[in-house]
């Protein structure tokens, strides 16, 4: 017996072929139209509103920007070809907003700061530490390793280091300063409270 | 804005939804806050070793029940993996190894079984029955409540859980019938289905109060902490420590046609993950899956099929008026696809099933889950599938494999046909032998576990008793039927092993070691008067087999006049105290008559042998005789000389006599044993290795004719070991009651036709190869004990005996260079007690 996969099949990526009047040759596809447009529009209206209308000179920034990016974004993903560009970037940044948040009994209640990933070592800040540092030699895979700090999220927290020195007083200063400390206590202390 | 972005891409707004919240779990029903989902136990269908026509029209029938049963039904199947418990085991073995030494048996076991830590598939199907979702004013009420009342909001009044129930009894009506004989999953194994997904396997000490759990019971095993990362999930324990690291894979692409038997199989295929570990020895990997899929119905399909194919057929036309002219060859492709998919639904009435497929994969260490996730990569690859761990969205894949939840990745399903989702044989593989009972063997084929089988059973079912051992010399027929026998002897029943080879005497050595009677009796003069017949049965049952054994000693001139005489002098012997036949032979020397002196002397010659003196020899004081007591018996022919077929009993040499005698005293023991009415409730088994040694005689013809057929009223199981199915299929009394064959490698195209036969299975090219090669490993060694089972049920799969311990092992080796003595087998006992007490404690 045979058995037929018809998901490609039924995924068909419909193109526009003239708009307004205007013929597009083989087309851009429908859905990079769409966001395209709604994309170069958010786009110039930021720039306007920050940087007032675009002039012949500064033209090019309000359109090749948007342009590359729609295009980049509506190539099919490397990864899963499935995906376009855009639908992996979507899914990244969904990581970073919702998708890291430890699942607690099953959602019954939300995780605290202190049991996320640090935004840090969400973003992948440590690799690009990394590579603005060209002078340091790069971490090859077999020198990467898990380490228990990993394992355990609160340990992945910047070290607290400790600097101690030990100083010798004189009586003359301890003097002084005990009696500074007195005077200070002695006035009486006065708070002003906000009220509600 | 962001939800329509979503849309556009294709990524759903489930995503952010959060986990599902359980509100009561019973049998064959999960109950969460927004649905309710019935779960179904699916069982394994033997396919490993059916042939293709046979695995399509169970393949046909399972998509018409679907078609029917599950059409327009949110489902979900689960394929998840337990471990075989030895501690289970060892519970379980109370029921059946009874006596001291079958404990010790058990415990062994048991050992072995934690040892080989075999994984257990488990299938289950849920079926969404309704939403459960409260409008937004209920909900704004019952949250109010709970804030104000503290009531937590999970409960599920005892009204609606009946009538979850009604439904959900009707559909396992429907599944029971199937094929795939869907049973309502009890309640305590959706808990551990629950439990398991965050490692928290709190057992359900105590039955669930009216089968159903609830309440804070329901909270601990949903309790738990899994934090994801971009590529794999980590679940922690109350400690902090991380228990797993899981990884979900999406599986993204599927080759556009496949066959249902091989590639097609991709969820059967599961169990043949490998990974090559440290020690470059291939490992098994444990892969788990969620498939969340829907049986459109027609009208649906024809809906989908239709917006498709105008989407393309507007693609062309529009294409044709401007300067592009033309389409792309794949748009133009969909749009015949299309056009044919809808006459094909119209009058084939093919069904279509959208599937969202998810893999699991866990491990203890990120390293080795690296090494998994790429050896089922590479695993699907070879079918033609594309897999890939789910980046960045290990939270949604993960929620989405529980029950109750739903897609969380809608970008990632497939439209195929039927055929394409049930064709992945989920429930396939292999399932061989019986729930409970002792196990002495595994399954070797796509699902893996323990085969449990009681060769004692078949009486006690109400059926034929015989078992049969058949194949090449040398590759573990006799070690098969030895270890079948412990677990026999172990559950306490009378077992007698007739060894014409004389290389079962390790079965004596495993008994005396594991505390189990036994005994070996070896056909000489040192146990003269061990099988005499007057002896052992009550001597007036006796008379006529002890006067037929004597006949057949006596020379042929002397036969008629002989006959009266002897009938007489076993008559006198019989009223007497402590009859033998040795007493009849001295009787008859002590007669004035001339001829009854002649014979007693002439007998009394016979019975001085070797052969001889076993049935009609002097007895000794105080040496073992043959009982009828529980335990195992080995008894040993050395230099035996049956006479064949063809020959009469004039032409038969005096050996050949004396040999026919002697068995016919062993027959008549085994015979009398088999028959007594008075041990008509202890289980018996008797055992013949080689036995076509037994059927070239007639004596041995009838008698294993006898046992097979009366076997079941008298609770006689017949064991038999042969290289030759051939002449054993030439025995219709005695196929006719083969409930069970074990079957190893055989060369020859009729033995193998004959061995096929005797499998139930269609001798055919295929068949034969298989039969050829059961005994060979992948890189051409022997593999000793693996072979065919095919159970009572007619099921066959492969199969691979194992021994529990190495001492066992080396104890009950048959090979010819192994020198087992059985002297240093007590002395052991004592450490294997001391161990078993530290194993058990």
């Amino acid at each position: 017996m045979q058995a037929r996969n018809f998901t490609k099949a039924f995924k068909v990526e419909t193109r526009q072929h003239e708009l307004l009047g205007l013929d597009l040759g083989e087309g851009p596809t429908r859905e990079m139209l769409i966001f395209g447009s709604l994309f170069l529009i958010a786009w110039m209206g930021l720039l306007w509103l920050i940087f007032g209308p675009p002039t012949p000179h500064t033209f090019i920034f309000y359109l090749t920007i948007p342009a590359i990016v729609v295009y980049y974004a509506f190539q099919d993903s490397k990864r899963v070809p499935r995906r376009k560009n855009l639908a992996e970037w979507a899914i990244k940044a969904h990581y970073q907003t919702h998708g890291h948040r430890p699942i607690i009994g099953l959602d019954t209640r939300r995780a605290t700061r202190a049991e996320c990933r640090p935004l840090r070592t969400r973003l992948g800040l440590a690799t690009i530490e990394a590579i603005m540092k060209p002078w340091q030699p790069p971490v090859r895979p077999w020198e990467r390793q898990t380490t228990a700090s990993e394992a355990n999220p609160a340990a992945k927290q910047p070290v607290i280091r400790l600097n101690r020195h030990a100083r010798l007083y004189g009586f003359e200063y301890v003097n002084d300063r005990v009696r500074k400390i007195n005077a200070k206590e002695a006035k009486p202390i006065t708070r002003t409270r906000k009220r509600s | 804005m962001l939800k329509k972005l979503n849309q556009l891409l294709g990524l759903g707004n489930a995503r952010n939804l959060g986990a599902p919240r359980y509100v009561a779990v019973a049998d064959g029903l999960v109950v969460s806050e927004e649905r309710a989902q019935a779960w179904f136990t699916i069982s394994t269908s033997n396919t490993d070793m059916v042939d293709g026509e046979m695995q399509d029209r169970e393949l046909q029938e399972v998509i018409a029940w679907a078609e029917r049963a599950l059409a327009d039904k949110e489902c979900q199947i689960k394929i998840l993996w337990g471990k075989s418990s030895g501690e289970d085991y060892f519970e379980e073995a109370q029921d059946f190894a009874k006596t001291r030494g079958g404990r010790n048996l058990a415990a062994i076991r048991a050992e072995r079984i934690d040892e080989l830590d075999l994984p257990n598939r488990h299938v289950l199907m849920g079926i969404q029955l309704s939403e459960r979702r409260p409008g937004p004013a209920q909900e704004a009420l019952s949250h109010a409540s709970d804030a104000i009342l503290g009531t937590g909001g999970r409960s599920i009044s005892k009204r609606e859980l009946r009538y979850l129930d009604t439904e959900m009894r009707r559909l396992a009506q429907s599944f029971q019938n199937s094929p795939l004989r869907g049973r309502p999953a009890p309640v305590e194994t959706l808990a551990w289905m629950i439990g398991r997904e965050q490692h928290r396997l709190i057992a359900v000490d105590t039955p669930p109060k009216e089968g159903v759990i609830s309440g804070a019971k329901l909270a601990r095993l949903s309790q738990g902490r899994v934090v994801p990362y971009p590529d794999h999930l980590r679940i922690y324990d109350e400690k902090g420590k991380v228990l797993a690291y899981t990884s979900v894979l999406i599986m993204p692409e599927f080759p556009e046609l496949t066959e249902t038997i091989g590639a097609g199989e991709w969820l059967r295929t599961l169990a043949d993950v490998r990974r090559i570990d440290e020690e470059g020895e291939f490992r098994s990997v444990i892969v788990e899956a969620s498939i969340r899929f829907n049986l459109l119905s027609r009208r649906e399909s024809l809906k989908r099929v239709s917006e498709t194919r105008k989407a393309a057929k507007e693609q062309r036309k529009s294409a044709e008026k401007g300067s592009a002219e033309e389409t792309s060859l794949e748009i133009e492709q969909t749009e015949q696809t299309m056009a044919e998919l809808e006459v094909e639904i119209k009058r084939d009435g093919i069904t279509l099933v959208e599937d969202y497929p998810l893999l699991l994969v866990t491990q203890e260490s990120p390293q080795e889950l690296d090494v998994a996730v790429e050896a089922v990569i590479g695993h699907f690859a070879d079918l033609g599938i594309t897999v890939e761990v789910a980046a960045d969205e290990q939270r949604e894949a993960w929620l989405s494999t529980l029950p109750c939840d739903q897609v969380r990745i809608p970008d990632m399903g497939h439209v195929r046909d039927a055929a394409g989702l049930f064709g992945s044989w989920f429930w396939g593989g292999s399932e061989v032998g019986d729930q409970e009972g002792p196990c002495m063997a595994l399954m070797t084929g796509s699902t893996p576990g323990l085969v449990r089988n009681d060769i004692a059973g078949g009486s006690a079912r109400g059926d034929a008793t015989t078992t049969a051992f058949i194949g090449r010399s040398g590759r573990g027929k006799t070690t098969g039927m030895i270890l079948s026998l412990l677990d026999t002897v172990a559950g306490g029943a009378w077992a007698a092993m007739l060894d014409f080879k004389g290389d079962c005497t390790g079965a004596i050595s495993a008994c005396e070691y594991l505390e189990l009677p036994a005994k070996l009796m070896k056909v000489s003069e040192e146990h003269s008067g061990a099988a005499d017949l007057m002896r052992i049965l009550p001597p007036q049952d006796a008379v006529l087999q002890v006067h037929g054994q004597l006949m057949l000693l006596t020379p042929p001139h002397m036969r008629a006049e002989a006959e009266p005489a002897l009938l007489e002098a076993l008559q006198r012997v019989a009223e007497e105290q402590d009859p033998s036949t040795w007493k009849v032979i001295q009787n008859l020397r002590q007669n004035t008559n001339g001829f009854y002196q002649a014979l007693g002397n002439t007998l009394e010659n016979y019975a001085t042998t070797p052969l001889g003196s076993t049935i009609a020899g002097p007895p000794r004081e105080g040496q073992a005789k043959f009982t009828t007591d529980p335990g195992l018996t080995v008894v040993q022919f050395p230099g035996i000389d049956l006479p064949g077929v063809q020959a009469t009993p004039d032409e038969w040499t005096s050996s050949q006599r004396v040999s026919v005698a002697c068995l016919r005293g062993f027959l008549g023991w085994v015979t009398y044993t088999a028959g007594n009415p008075e041990l008509r409730g202890l289980p018996k088994v008797v055992a013949v290795p080689e036995v076509h040694l037994l059927t070239a005689t007639n004596d041995g013809r009838a008698f294993l004719d006898y046992i097979a057929r009366v076997g079941r009223a008298l609770h006689a199981s017949l064991v038999i070991d042969t290289q030759d199915p051939e002449s054993i299929s030439k025995l219709q009394g005695l196929v006719e009651q083969i409930t069970t064959v074990f079957a190893f490698s055989q060369y020859s195209k009729p033995q193998q036709d004959a061995l096929a036969e005797l499998l139930l299975m269609e001798p055919s090219a295929w068949t034969r190869n298989m039969i050829r090669t059961v005994n060979l490993g992948l890189d051409g060694h022997i593999r000793h004990g693996h072979c065919i089972m095919r159970d009572w049920r007619g099921r066959p799969a492969t199969i691979q005996f194992d021994i529990p311990s190495e001492e066992i092992k080396r104890l009950i080796s048959t090979t010819p260079d192994m020198e087992v003595s059985l002297e240093p087998a007590a002395d052991e006992i004592e450490p294997l007690e001391e161990e078993l007490q530290g194993a058990l404690a």
